[in-house]
């Protein structure tokens, strides 16, 4: 009886991890700009691995699958972070018509008191072009 | 019941390889580099998820290691394409001239 139990969840844990797998590749291709589209692409590895690993641990339940498959999604969480992160930075630093697709606002412009404080990165930037 | 996982199994990695394919469509069509790359990240995350389901439908324990492995290489290799594209771009925008790594 209870496996059938654990069955009929890890079939409810399946659905719903992929129906944000099918929400995300809507996303993914109806959004214009890249950063919206890595915003839907994100649901896959936060949403989708979750439930689709919780589904395949309900239904192996075996001590042997079981930590490799949390490990697994806690190696997918604290990834996926870091590449949308890189994916983002990669766009803000190569596009060249930002502007087109966000308003981008110039701080030190807005409030001089935060011109300091922006000056920063500026000036660490044109130390790095010093050095290439 | 095994009868009923089988299927289930069978239903899960069909309905990944489907979504492997929508990432493989979004890394073709681009139409810039970021969407290239965050179509590879998609790939790589269904196929991890579809080698955790292959582990569990061959009843192989061994799987669900080259599925950790395959995991990590996938977020490197994202990171480092990110970081090669950044390396290289970066001087694209200021208009001078493309750094080497694209020579």
């Amino acid at each position: 009886m209870s496996e059938w139990i654990r069955w009929a969840f890890a079939v409810l844990f399946f659905a719903a991890g992929f129906v944000s797998i099918a929400v995300s590749i809507f996303g993914v291709f109806r959004f214009r700009f890249v950063l919206n589209r890595m915003q839907a692409a994100a649901i896959i590895d936060t949403f989708g691995m979750f439930f689709i690993t919780l589904g395949l641990v309900l239904l192996s339940w075996d001590m042997n699958y079981i930590p490799k498959l949390l490990l697994i999604l806690c190696f997918t969480w604290v990834g996926s972070p870091i590449a949308s992160h890189m994916v983002g930075r990669m766009e803000v630093r190569t596009e060249k018509n930002l502007s087109q697709y966000m308003e981008i606002r110039d701080l030190t412009q807005e409030n001089p008191e935060n011109a300091a404080e922006n000056h920063v990165p500026e000036q660490c930037r044109e130390e790095e072009e010093g050095k290439a | 019941m095994e009868l009923l996982k089988h299927y289930t199994l069978v239903a899960v990695i069909g309905l990944l390889s489907v979504a492997i394919l929508f990432g493989l469509v979004r890394a073709i069509r681009g139409p810039r580099r970021p969407d290239r790359i965050m179509g590879i990240n998609m790939i790589g995350s269904f196929s991890t998820a579809l080698l955790a389901a292959l582990a569990l439908f061959l009843r192989e324990n061994w799987l669900l290691d080259v599925c950790l492995v395959y995991g990590l290489c996938s977020f490197l290799a994202v990171v480092i394409l990110s970081k090669i594209h950044i390396s290289g771009g970066r001087e694209d925008r200021d208009g001078k001239e493309e750094s080497s790594l694209y020579e």
